[in-house]
C-alpha cells in the first residue's frame, strides 16, 4: 500500500519538504463512522432520462438540489417535502454543480455558464466570460463567491490553464494561476472551503491549491492522479478524493497531507464529511464506501447500482443523497439519485 | 481438438497439487485435482478449438479489424506510431508480440513530492513518432518528462482465457508480506476496483480497455466503450454484474451445465470512457460492431500449443520447478474450464533496481513487474519489458531483485542443466513458428516473375543464394549482433512487407528526416545525419530533434521489388531523356539524377543511391544501426558506431547475400490485364510523360512506370529535406508498378489513396493533375482502375 504523507508547504518552499509518519490509517469501523450500522440506499430518482446528475447539495432532508443534464440540455431537481421534481432553470448546457449559501443557490456548468437563484426566485444565468466547462461552485458568502473548472480535452498548447474563477459581488473575474511544480493540468475540479482565508481547489494531474485570504499556493500533495472533490469537517480535517482507475484519498490534519491508495477501490467522484470528521465517498461502478474519522479503512455499502456515483451530501439528520448516472457511457444519459439513511 | 501432452500433465500436476495445499480447508474433503483445460491449444495466431461457428465468423471479422490499416482521413492520429493493431502484435503471427522495431517509449514527469505524472497525459505517457497535425510531423518528449521507459510489445495469445481465471486464484498465490518467508512476495494490482492481469504491470484489468487504450495512445483511434449488452454477448461476457451469462458456454466449453453470474467480476470488459481527439475526423473512429469484433477476436486467440515431451524437456520442467521459476511462473491457474497453463501467477513482483523502468502505474512501483506468461515464448523474443533480452539466457540474468534467488539456482546449474530448462521453456509452443524472423519456415517461394519470387529462373547454387538473401532479408538483428544504437528497423522486413517480404511499408514505418533551413535557405544536416530514428537501445532515451531542427520530412518505404530489374536499365537510356532546361518546352524537366561523384543514382526518393549493394549498405546502416565493412568502391553504410558491438556488424557476405536477394527479385505483377482505355488516358493526360510506361533492362523491357529521373513535383512553398548534389523540391519519379499495394503514396507518405496522390501533383506534375481533375467521372475511374492494376 502507497503512503504519501507531506508536510502541508508550498512548492515555493519545497525546501521544507519532509515525510510524515504517523497515520497508520488503522481507523474505528467504519460501522460507527457517524452513520448507522445497517445503513442502505434506496433509489430516489431512476433511469432519469432528463440525463445524468452531476452534483447534489441541500439545505436540509427536504430542501435538496440536484444539476446535471445531458450535454446540450442542463437540468436542476429540487427536492421537496413531497420528493424530487424538476426545477425551472434557463436553457443551456450540462450543469456541473450546486453549492448554496445563505438563501442563494449557485451551479456551475458547462460552456462556462454559472446560475444563481436568489431567495424564492428563479434561476439566473451571470456573464462569466469564459466558455470551458465550470466544474466546481463554491461560496464563502453572496459577494465571495469562487468557481473552477477547464476543458480536459483541449489539445495541448492551447490557453493550458485551467479555470480559477471568483466574484466579488458585482462580476466574476479570471484569477491567474499560481506557480506549480508541474505542467499544469487542463482543468480543475471542486472547489471548497471552510471560510474566506481557507479556500481550497483541487483538478487534474495531482494538483491541490489554497487560498489564505490573500493569495493562492499549491500545496504537494504526493500523488498524481486526478483529484475530483473534497469536503472537510473544519480547518483541520479535510478530505480529498479521485483517481480515475483507482480510489485515491487524501487527508489534511491541520499539518500534513497524507494520501493514500483505496486499493480495490475504482476511481471516486463524491465525498462528504460528516461534522464528525467521517467520510462517505462514492465513485465509479456504483462504489460507496464509509471511512471513520482519520482514517483510510474503508468499508463499502451496497449501492444498488453500476452507474457512476458523482456526488453524494449528507444532512444533520443522518439522511444521505448521492447521484450520478451514465456519464461514462455516450449520451443520451440517464441519472440516479440514490437516497440512504 | 487441441493436444495435451503428455509432459503437460506431469508439470501441472505439481501445480495442481499447490492449488489445492493451499485452498483447502483441513476438515474439508479432497476434491478432485483440476485437469489442464481441453480444446485451448492450437498453433499461435488460431481460434481457441473450441469455438462455435459464430465465433469463427466473429474471430475472422476481428482479423480484419485487427489488420485494418487506418488513414488520417479515417481518424488515424492526431499521433501515432502505427495504423493498424496488428503491427505491434505481429510474431510470430497476428495477435502475437513484436520485434524491438515496434517497441515504443512511455515518459513521465515526476516531481519533488513523488507524484508520477504520465506525459504527454492525453495518451497516457506514450510518445508518438508520428504526427498529423500540420507542423508536428515528429512529437517531441515534452521537455517536463524526466522518466523514459521503453515497452516491447507483448502477445494477446489465450487473454481470453486469462480472462476467464478467477479472482481468487490469482490471489490465492498472493503474499504481499512475505509471509511464508521465502524472499517472494506477489501482490495484485487493480484497476477500475477489478484485479489487474494485462499488461507488463497488470495495470489493465480488461480486454477492452487492453485494446481501446492503446489503439488511442498507439494510432489516435478513438472509440466509445462496448454496451453493457454487447460486453454480454462477447465470447468471455463481460458485462459488469455477470447477469447476463455463462463464460463456460461463452467460449464454447461443453464441459458443464450452464448457469449465470460465473464472471461475477466482469473483468474482461469493464466501464471506460468515450474517448475523443481533435484531428478533425468524427469520433468515435472505430464503431462499436469493430470493437466488439477485435475484443472478441482477442478472447478467441487460442493458448500457443506446447510441444510434445522429450526426455529432455521433463527434466528441464523437473529443474524449472526445483530450481523456484514456478514460484512466480506458476505453471497453472484455475479457470471456469479447468487449469489454464500460462506460466504466471499474474501478480507483481519486484524485480529490482536495474530492471525499475521509473514507471508506476496503478499500484505498481517503478521495480515491480506482472511474472509473464511463457505460452508461446519461443516465438516471441525479444524478453523483458523492453526487450532487452535477446535469448532466454539473458531474460534469466535479467531477474533480480525477488527473483534474485532463482537466478542464482540457475547460475548454480550444470551447463545440461541450463540447456534443460531454455529446450523446457522453449518448448511452451511457438517453437518452429519462426526462424530468426517473421517468414515461416515453410514459407513458400512464389513462382518466377511473380510478387516475391525470382526475376528469371534461378540454377540451383543461384537459388540457395537467393534464399539466404531473402532469409537474411527477414533476420531480425539484436543487439549482440549490433543493432543499433539508434535504428528504424531491426531487419529488412520490418520495414518491406506490403504485400510480401520486400515490398514497400505503410505510414507506421515511415522514416523521419529533420534538419535546418537558415535564412537564406542553406540546409543543415543535425551532426547525427539527417534521420531522426525511432528507436533506440533500451539503455538510451528516444533521440530527439533539437529546437533548432525546422524542417521534417517523412520519407515513405518504398518497394524493393524490382530493384535488379531497375539497375539493368542502361544509364544512357535515363540520361537520354533529361531534359533539365525543359529545351521542348513541354513544362517537364527531368533532372538526370548524377551523384556528386559522377554515379547515376537510381535508388531512394531522390535517386541518390546509385546501386543495389549501396542500398543494402546505406539501409543496413541508416534505419538498423549495423556498421559494415570497407569494400572498394563502395560509399554508403557506417564503418563503425559506438554501441558494444565489434565493427563491422554487417559482414560483407550477408550484404551480399541480401543484394542479391533484391537484385533478382521479381518487380510487382499485374493485376490481371491492363484496360488499355485507362492506359490511353494515362498517356493522354500526361502522366507518361514522367511516369513512363517502360524502359529497357538486360533482359527486356522493365515496366516500371517511371523515367528515373528527378521532377520538381512539390507544392508551392514546399520546404524539403536536401541531400547532396540534389534539389530540396526534386523527387525521383515513383515507379507505379505495383501501386495497389504500397499505401501510403508520395515521398511523404501524405498521400492515402492513388487519387490523392495524383490530386498531390503539382509544379511539374500540375498539368497532369489538372487534366485528370478535368476528367469524367467514369474516365477517372477507368485510370484509377488502370494504376491499381499495375
Amino acid at each position: 500500500m502507497k503512503r504519501r504523507g507531506l508536510l502541508a508547504i508550498t512548492f515555493a518552499l519545497t525546501a521544507g519538504l519532509a515525510a510524515c509518519g504517523g497515520d497508520d490509517g488503522e481507523g474505528a469501523p467504519a460501522a460507527d463512522a457517524g452513520v448507522a450500522e445497517g445503513f442502505t440506499w434506496t433509489e430516489g430518482v431512476s433511469d432519469a432520462a432528463e440525463g445524468t446528475f452531476m452534483s447534489v447539495w441541500g439545505a436540509g432532508p427536504e430542501d435538496v438540489w440536484a444539476v446535471g443534464g445531458q450535454p446540450e440540455a442542463g437540468v436542476i431537481f429540487h427536492r421537496g417535502p413531497e420528493g424530487w421534481a424538476q426545477a425551472e432553470a434557463p436553457e443551456g448546457p450540462l450543469l456541473n454543480w450546486v453549492h448554496g449559501v445563505g438563501d442563494e443557490i449557485w451551479v456551475a456548468g458547462n460552456g462556462g455558464r454559472i446560475l444563481r437563484r436568489q431567495g424564492d426566485g428563479a434561476f439566473e444565468a451571470m456573464e462569466t466570460g469564459v466558455e470551458d466547462p465550470l466544474w466546481g461552485i463554491w461560496a464563502a458568502a453572496p459577494d465571495d463567491v469562487w468557481a473552477v473548472g477547464g476543458d480536459a480535452l483541449k489539445p495541448a498548447g492551447e490557453d493550458p490553464d485551467p479555470l480559477l474563477m471568483h466574484f466579488d459581488g458585482e462580476a466574476w473575474a479570471r484569477i491567474p494561476m499560481p506557480t506549480l511544480d508541474r505542467t499544469a493540468p487542463k482543468a480543475l475540479f471542486k472547489i471548497w472551503g471552510t471560510g474566506p482565508d481557507n479556500v481550497i481547489a483541487v483538478g487534474g494531474r495531482g494538483v491541490l491549491l489554497r487560498y489564505d485570504g490573500a493569495e493562492w499556493r499549491q500545496e504537494l500533495v504526493g500523488t498524481g492522479d486526478d483529484l475530483i472533490s473534497l469536503w472537510g469537517s473544519g480547518p483541520d480535517d479535510i478530505a480529498v478524493v479521485g483517481g480515475r482507475s483507482g480510489g485515491v484519498l487524501a487527508r489534511w490534519d491541520g499539518e500534513a497531507w497524507t494520501t493514500e491508495d483505496l486499493v480495490g477501490l475504482p476511481g471516486l467522484n463524491g465525498i462528504w464529511m460528516a461534522p464528525d470528521g467521517a467520510i462517505q465517498v462514492v465513485g465509479n461502478r456504483g462504489s460507496s464506501a464509509r471511512i471513520a474519522p482519520g482514517g483510510f479503512d474503508f468499508e463499502r455499502d451496497q449501492s444498488g447500482t453500476l452507474l457512476v456515483l458523482h456526488a453524494i451530501w449528507g444532512a444533520e439528520d443522518g439522511s444521505r443523497f448521492a447521484v450520478g448516472g451514465s456519464l461514462d457511457m455516450t449520451p443520451p444519459y440517464t441519472g440516479i439519485v440514490l437516497e440512504g439513511k | 481438438m487441441g493436444r495435451r501432452s503428455k509432459r503437460l500433465d506431469a508439470t501441472l500436476m505439481w501445480a495442481t497439487a499447490a492449488i489445492f495445499a493451499g485452498g483447502c480447508d483441513d476438515e474439508a474433503e479432497p476434491e478432485a485435482p483440476a485437469q489442464v483445460a481441453e480444446g485451448i491449444f492450437a498453433r499461435p495466431g488460431q481460434i481457441l478449438p473450441s469455438a462455435t461457428e459464430d465465433q469463427q465468423a466473429l474471430f475472422a471479422e476481428g482479423l480484419q479489424v485487427a489488420t485494418r490499416r487506418f488513414t488520417p482521413e479515417e481518424g488515424l492520429g492526431p499521433q501515432f506510431n502505427v495504423s493498424f493493431c496488428a503491427a505491434c502484435h505481429e510474431k510470430p503471427t497476428f495477435g502475437g508480440a513484436a520485434g524491438r522495431y515496434r517497441n515504443f517509449y512511455l515518459t513521465a514527469e515526476k516531481t519533488a513530492d513523488g507524484a508520477f505524472l504520465p506525459t504527454p497525459e492525453e495518451r497516457g505517457g506514450v510518445v508518438s513518432s508520428y504526427g498529423t497535425t500540420a507542423g508536428v510531423p515528429r512529437p517531441r518528449v515534452p521537455d517536463t518528462a524526466n522518466v523514459s521507459a521503453q515497452r516491447n510489445p507483448i502477445p494477446f495469445f489465450g487473454v481470453g482465457l486469462m480472462a476467464e481465471i478467477t479472482d481468487e486464484a490469482i490471489l490465492a498465490h498472493a503474499d504481499p508480506d512475505d509471509a511464508d518467508g521465502d524472499g517472494i512476495s506477489g501482490r495484485p494490482n487493480y484497476s477500475d476496483g477489478y484485479l489487474g492481469r494485462f499488461g507488463n504491470k497488470s495495470q489493465t484489468a480488461n480486454i477492452e480497455g487492453f485494446i481501446r487504450g492503446p489503439l488511442n495512445n498507439h494510432a489516435g483511434i478513438t472509440s466509445n466503450p462496448l454496451t453493457e449488452e454487447e460486453r454480454a454477448m462477447l465470447p468471455v461476457p463481460s458485462n459488469a454484474d455477470g447477469s447476463f451469462g455463462d463464460v463456460r458456454q461463452g467460449l464454447g466449453y461443453q464441459g458443464a451445465p450452464g448457469g449465470h453470474g460465473v464472471l461475477r467480476q466482469g473483468q474482461a470488459a469493464a466501464p471506460g470512457t468515450p474517448l475523443f481527439d481533435n484531428d478533425g475526423v468524427p469520433d468515435p473512429e472505430l464503431s462499436n460492431r469493430e470493437l466488439f469484433a477485435l475484443v472478441s477476436w482477442a478472447m478467441l486467440l487460442a493458448a500457443p500449443a506446447p510441444d510434445d515431451p522429450t526426455p529432455q524437456t521433463e527434466r528441464g520442467a523437473g529443474l524449472f520447478a526445483e530450481i523456484g521459476c514456478a514460484t512466480c511462473h506458476v505453471p497453472a491457474l484455475e479457470g471456469p474450464r479447468g487449469l489454464i497453463p500460462l506460466y504466471s501467477d499474474l501478480l507483481l513482483h519486484d524485480m529490482g533496481p536495474d530492471l525499475a523502468d521509473g514507471q508506476e502505474m496503478g499500484l505498481a512501483s517503478p521495480s515491480e513487474f506482472r511474472t509473464q506468461p511463457l505460452w508461446g515464448l519461443a516465438a516471441t523474443a525479444p524478453y523483458m519489458h523492453d526487450g532487452r533480452a535477446d535469448t532466454l539466457e539473458e531474460a534469466i540474468a535479467a531477474h533480480a531483485g525477488e527473483a534474485e534467488g532463482v537466478r542464482a539456482a540457475f547460475n548454480a546449474l550444470e551447463a545440461a542443466d541450463q540447456a534443460d530448462v531454455i529446450a523446457f521453456l522453449k518448448s511452451l509452443g511457438g517453437a518452429g513458428e519462426v526462424d530468426g524472423g517473421m517468414l515461416h519456415p515453410d514459407s513458400p517461394v512464389p513462382e518466377v516473375g511473380e510478387t516475391g519470387g525470382p526475376d528469371r529462373a534461378l540454377d540451383e547454387a543461384e537459388m540457395a543464394l537467393w534464399l539466404k538473401g531473402r532469409k537474411a532479408f527477414d533476420h531480425e538483428f539484436y543487439r549482440a549482433d549490433g543493432l543499433g544504437p539508434y535504428f528504424n528497423g531491426d531487419s529488412c522486413r520490418a520495414c518491406h512487407f506490403d504485400p510480401i517480404i520486400g515490398g514497400a511499408g505503410p505510414i507506421g514505418v515511415n522514416v523521419m528526416r529533420t534538419g535546418t533551413v537558415d535564412e537564406a535557405g542553406e540546409f543543415t544536416a543535425p551532426a547525427y545525419g539527417t534521420i531522426l530514428a525511432k528507436i533506440s537501445d533500451p539503455t538510451l532515451r528516444r533521440r530527439e530533434h533539437g529546437t533548432g531542427h525546422n524542417v521534417f520530412e517523412p520519407r515513405q518505404t518504398p518497394t524493393t521489388l524490382g530493384l535488379g530489374l531497375i539497375e539493368s536499365v542502361p544509364e544512357a537510356v535515363i540520361v537520354e531523356a533529361a531534359d533539365p532546361e525543359d529545351l521542348d518546352g513541354d513544362g517537364i524537366r527531368g533532372v538526370a539524377p548524377y551523384m556528386r561523384d559522377g554515379r547515376l543514382g537510381r535508388f531512394g526518393w531522390k535517386a541518390d543511391i546509385p546501386s543495389v549493394k549501396e542500398f543494402v549498405r546505406d539501409a543496413m546502416s541508416n534505419e538498423l544501426g549495423m556498421t559494415v565493412a570497407p569494400v572498394d568502391g563502395m560509399t554508403f553504410g557506417f564503418l563503425a558506431d559506438d554501441d558494444e558491438a565489434a565493427d563491422p556488424e554487417a559482414p560483407v557476405e550477408l550484404l551480399d547475400e541480401v543484394a542479391f536477394f533484391l537484385e533478382h527479385l521479381a518487380g510487382p505483377a499485374p493485376k490481371g490485364d491492363l484496360d488499355p482505355q485507362g492506359a490511353e488516358i494515362f498517356e493522354a493526360i500526361g502522366c507518361a510523360d514522367c511516369h513512363t510506361p517502360s524502359l529497357p533492362g538486360a533482359n527486356g523491357p522493365v515496366p516500371l512506370y517511371s523515367d528515373l529521373l528527378l521532377h520538381d513535383v512539390a507544392p508551392p512553398g514546399y520546404v524539403g529535406i536536401t541531400a547532396p548534389a540534389r534539389d530540396p523540391r526534386h523527387y525521383r519519379t515513383a515507379p507505379l508498378w505495383g501501386i495497389a499495394d504500397t499505401a501510403p503514396y508520395m515521398h511523404d507518405g501524405s498521400a492515402s489513396s492513388v487519387e490523392a496522390a495524383i490530386e498531390a501533383h503539382y509544379g511539374e506534375g500540375q498539368g497532369a493533375r489538372d487534366a485528370y481533375m478535368e476528367l469524367s467521372a467514369e474516365d477517372q475511374g477507368r485510370l484509377l482502375g488502370f494504376l491499381e492494376a499495375l
